[in-house]
């Protein structure tokens, strides 16, 4: 048994920046992060937009009440809004200590941070670093956790909680590299294993973005918070699915359809292309039901829209967006310069997950917390981003809360002591659990149920939904939550052997799907980014309220939370 | 996931051959995939995994060249798996079979050796990509590597800005777009190992931290918010683990895919370094601050002002020196650096000038860094 007083899952910014928040204020504390990638290869490298914070530098009439407003207004009002006070309200704070900590920020003339423009802000108030701006931010807080001397569990896959008595106390992991189980055994446990986009077929998400962390609380009983959110991106690169940036959009591109039209004039005319991503991956959904669609050979009628660089002009283009044009370079061969980019929606982010208070603490119900348990960024569920997320308010949410639960856990720990854990009980359970994947006889392949199920989850609960899809989309999952016990692994060994991983992650993928289709199949309204066909209207009466899911073999029970409303009463929403 | 549909190329066949590796085995194993020239390596090695031998083991996380999981040897260089794809690789074959070809068979001559066989056209077979494990750490299985000496040889450079000896401010330190600017190429790094798997030093000298840790130590130099300057330089610039173990072999360079240019960044840490001992040397102590001065006022060191108080010094001719201009400036500089070994440098001969240096330290002769560019610009 391994034991520290902190353990920390997940490497990415909210991760990382709790383990830095703990050690600083405390180096005497054992700090470790456990991550079943490197940490520095976590998902949140790969955000490239930016992080927004009302600093002032370039727009002096911007207040962090007016991000507030923007960010509430953005959630269609499901958001807790003391939740999205402090969000606000710290994010200058947290932006000025990761610039005193090296992050390679872009600058204004005069030196100071240069901000930009980005959907459903009304201000230009997001920070980047060119278009690589999670990677400016991760590879600084690395960094800092080896000058901190932060424990590192890499490549090391977390398989569950140990939750006893309403207590959490630990943890199982499986060392990829040999195939070792080892209980972890802490003070206090902290989740921060970051979204799920890979339970649909197309998603800008990377491969580890699984939704363990999710399946694992839900396994333990604990319940998921508003998983019927799932933010579409509206440009999404066709067909490999990867994110062209909201920056690109900032910086002034157009998204056109068939016609050659600009047709968010349609649909948001005072934000245009920059009006949120709900509603931006609504109208690219609609135009291509019209037949304003495009076709790889430029006739009317296919998957996919263009998103329109050329007026910008190449040097623009390569100073502000150069990772833009090198990924249509590199996938499609395309020179943003002088043509035009196939877009569509992509699976991009997960509003749900986790429920947490202000202080990252994790809620076992309604009414209580979890002894012991934390959890911060995309896994968490705070809820900062109700309905739909502003583009920059993710890593301003991993960084700010990421600090906030290491502060919290920092307190907490000189009262704490570690936990009695039984530990072979939990070796031998996972033991048998891998062994029976290795052994079990099987015919199908891995990839040929997760593709099945991803393929499910985005026909039967994508853009839009409604009851009859939704069923016959939990119906079929019963089918591949059958076929799962089917699978069967080439590789037989305990060496570096991903197809272990691959087969524990789908399992995640699965219970996570199910979880997203039961608490959408009960919202019986729309809302942001969840958009019903058969409830077309915001239902304020019925469900201005959270959604908590219970996962257990016998089915998924729904129940629900009230929003905290402080500041903004709910209006229509309109761009 | 991967591969829906098609992209917008036509299908074709290609013979992937991977060399595998176990706890007991090595092995060359060949896949037979449809594929289109736009598809990437990793989509191909995800293909052969899910589709026919799920036993193969490689790293893979973003799918977007930001994560830097995915380094390995594709047809014999160092590069990222979901940057490269088929269509350029095998063109990339094809170039370099044509020059080894030329090279062989020069125009207007008859080959030299009729019976030997000309190359097949490439039409008529299937064409081949080789996938192997990075170089320079050992491999644990197949396509993954030990990275334990990379990641321990980052953090012996001290990679983090400190500010301990500076008046932190209440907002931002300001950076002008131009210093800024000159951190952008170190910052593009995304740690994927490409240039250690391939560095000529570290294949001959376990202490060398590598190009990826002096591209670091670089920016660290050059960040005009660290106030470690002095003290870093003279931690990069100790025996032959810094900057004077590189060999110049330009192999980091030519195979990042981020274009860091790590033997350019040793370049200006070296350029660093020794201005900072000629002015030590002239004027002692109160003048080591003025390369400090030099580098914090601008970032880097500027060439022309480099030559005044540097190149100036020693020459004692600054009419004559001006008159060089800026080109005859820059050389004058660029002489004074170890420019000694190309690619072509045997391997054996670095490891033993390398040992000459390491023995004379051990008998306890300081090995300082003028004396070890000498022992480099001899060789
Ligand atoms: C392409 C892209 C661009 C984006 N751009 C922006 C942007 O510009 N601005 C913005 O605000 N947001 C952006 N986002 C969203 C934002 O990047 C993410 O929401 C955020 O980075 C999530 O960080 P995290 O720390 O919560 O989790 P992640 O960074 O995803 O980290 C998860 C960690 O958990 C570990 N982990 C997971 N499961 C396990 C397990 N079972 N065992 C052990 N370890 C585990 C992983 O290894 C990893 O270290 C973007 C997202 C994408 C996909
Ligand atoms: S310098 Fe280039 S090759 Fe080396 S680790 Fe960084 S990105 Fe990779
Ligand atoms: S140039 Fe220097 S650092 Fe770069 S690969 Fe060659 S020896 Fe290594
Ligand atoms: S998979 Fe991330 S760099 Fe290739």
């Amino acid at each position: 048994m391994i034991d520290h007083d902190v353990i920390i899952v997940g490497g990415g910014l909210a991760g990382s920046r709790a383990a830095l928040e703990i050690v600083r204020t405390d180096p005497t504390l054992s700090v470790a992060v456990v991550a079943k990638t490197h940490p520095i290869r976590s998902h949140s490298v790969a955000a490239q937009g930016g992080i927004a914070a009302a600093l002032k530098n370039v727009d002096p009439a911007d207040s962090w009440e007016a991000h507030a407003f923007d960010t509430v207004k953005g959630s269609d009002y499901l958001a807790d809004q003391d939740a999205v006070e402090i969000l606000t309200r710290e994010a200058a704070d947290v932006v000025i200590d990761l610039e005193h900590m090296g992050v390679l920020f872009s600058r204004l003339p005069d030196g100071r941070i240069a901000q930009r423009a980005f959907g459903g802000h009304a201000h230009n108030r997001t920070c980047y670093a060119a278009d690589k701006t999670g990677h400016a931010i991760l590879h600084e807080l690395i960094c800092n956790l080896m000058r901190y001397g932060v424990k590192i569990y890499d490549e090391w896959y977390v398989m569950r909680l140990i939750l006893e008595e309403g207590q959490a106390k630990g943890l199982v992991m499986y060392h990829i590299l040999d195939g070792q189980i080892q209980v972890v055994r802490a003070k206090a446990v902290m989740f921060a294993t970051g979204g799920y986009g890979r339970v649909f077929n197309t998603t800008s998400n990377d491969y580890a973005s699984t939704g363990d962390g999710l399946s694992i609380a839900a396994l333990a009983g604990l319940p998921l918070e508003d998983m019927e959110f799932v933010q579409f991106h509206p440009t999404g690169l066709y067909p490999v699915g990867v994110l062209i940036s909201e920056a690109v959009r900032g910086e002034g591109a157009y998204l056109i359809n068939s016609a050659g039209d600009r047709f968010m004039a349609t649909y948001a005319p005072s934000r245009m292309e920059l009006a949120p991503r709900d509603i931006t991956s609504r109208a690219i959904g609609r135009e291509l039901r019209a037949g304003r669609g495009i076709h790889s050979d430029g006739t009317a009628g296919g998957p996919f829209v263009y998103l329109d660089l050329r007026h910008m002009g190449r040097e623009k283009i390569m100073s502000r967006i150069p990772f833009c044009w090198e990924e249509a370079h590199r996938l499609l061969g395309i020179d943003a310069v002088t043509q035009p980019m196939p877009v569509r929606p992509t699976i991009h982010y997960s509003m749900g997950g986790i429920p947490v208070n202000t202080a990252g603490q994790v809620r076992g119900s309604s009414d209580s917390l979890v002894d012991g348990l934390y959890a911060a960024g995309e896994t968490a569920c705070v809820s900062v981003h109700g309905a739909n997320r502003l583009g920059s308010n993710s890593l301003l949410e991993c960084v700010v809360y990421g600090r906030r639960t290491g502060a919290t856990i920092t307190q907490a720990i000189p009262t704490r002591k570690l936990p009695n854990v039984d530990e072979s009980h939990y070796i031998t359970e996972a033991q048998q659990q891998l062994q029976s994947l290795l052994d079990q006889p099987g015919h199908y392949r891995i990839n040929q149920v997760r593709q099945a199920f991803q393929d499910a989850m985005t026909e039967f609960c994508g853009v839009f939904r409604n009851a009859s899809l939704m069923e016959t989309g939990l119906a079929q999952l019963q089918g591949f939550q059958a076929q799962y016990s089917q699978i069967y692994l080439d590789d037989k060994g305990k060496h570096w052997n991903t197809e272990i991983i691959e087969a524990l992650e789908l399992r995640s993928l699965m219970i996570v799907g199910q979880m997203i289709l039961e608490s959408a199949l009960q919202r019986q309204e729309s809302r942001g980014a969840h958009c019903r066909e058969d409830y077309p209207q915001r239902d304020d009466t019925n469900f201005l309220q959270h959604t908590l899911a219970y996962y257990s073999a016998a089915g998924i029970d729904i129940s629900y939370h009230p929003v905290t409303i402080t500041m903004f009463e709910p209006q229509e929403r309109k761009y | 996931m991967g591969i829906k549909g098609t992209r917008w190329g036509c299908v074709m066949q290609v013979c992937f051959k991977v060399i595998r590796q176990s706890q007991t085995n090595a092995w060359v194993q060949t896949y037979l995939l449809d594929v289109e020239p736009s598809y990437t390596i990793l989509d191909c090695l995800n293909q052969i995994k899910w589709e026919q031998d799920g036993s193969l083991a490689f790293r893979k996380n973003c799918r977007n060249t930001i994560c830097g999981s995915c380094g390995m040897r594709i047809n014999g260089r160092s590069a990222l798996a979901c940057k490269e794809n088929v269509g350029a690789e095998l063109a990339r074959l094809q170039s370099i079979n044509s020059t080894v070809i030329s090279a062989e068979n020069p125009a207007n001559s008859a080959p030299l050796n009729p019976d030997r066989k000309s190359l097949p056209d490439a039409s008529e077979l299937i064409p081949e990509i080789t996938i192997a494990p990075m170089g320079n750490m050992p491999v644990i299985k197949d396509l993954i590597v030990d990275m334990q000496s990379f990641w321990d040889n980052l953090k012996a450079i001290d990679p983090y800005i400190s500010t301990r000896a500076r008046q932190v401010p209440e907002r931002e330190f300001l950076q002008t777009p131009e210093d800024r600017a000159r951190l952008d190429q170190t910052g593009n790094c995304i740690l994927c190992g490409a240039c250690y798997s391939e560095c000529n030093a570290r294949e001959v000298n376990p202490g060398f931290v590598g190009p990826h840790a002096l591209a670091k130590a670089y920016r660290m130099v050059a960040d005009t918010r660290d106030d470690q300057t002095e003290t870093r330089l003279q931690q990069y610039s100790q025996g032959t683990d810094g900057v004077w173990g590189c060999t110049r072999c330009l192999y980091c360079n030519s195979v990042c895919p981020m274009d860091v240019a790590p033997m350019d960044q040793i370049g200006n840490i070296k350029a660093a370094v020794l201005h900072q001992e000629t002015i030590a040397e002239s004027r002692p102590i109160r003048h080591r601050r003025v390369l400090i001065d030099l580098v914090k006022e601008g970032g880097w060191i500027d060439e022309r002002q480099f030559g005044l108080r540097v190149v100036g010094n020693s020459f004692r001719d600054l009419q004559g020196l001006v008159s060089l201009g800026p080109l005859g400036l820059r050389m004058l500089i660029r002489g004074k650096f170890p420019f000694g070994f190309e690619p072509s440098v045997g391997v054996e001969a670095v490891r033993s000038l390398i040992e000459a240096v390491q023995d004379l330290e051990a008998q306890g002769n300081p090995v300082s860094d003028s004396l070890m560019s000498e022992v480099f610009l001899k060789g």
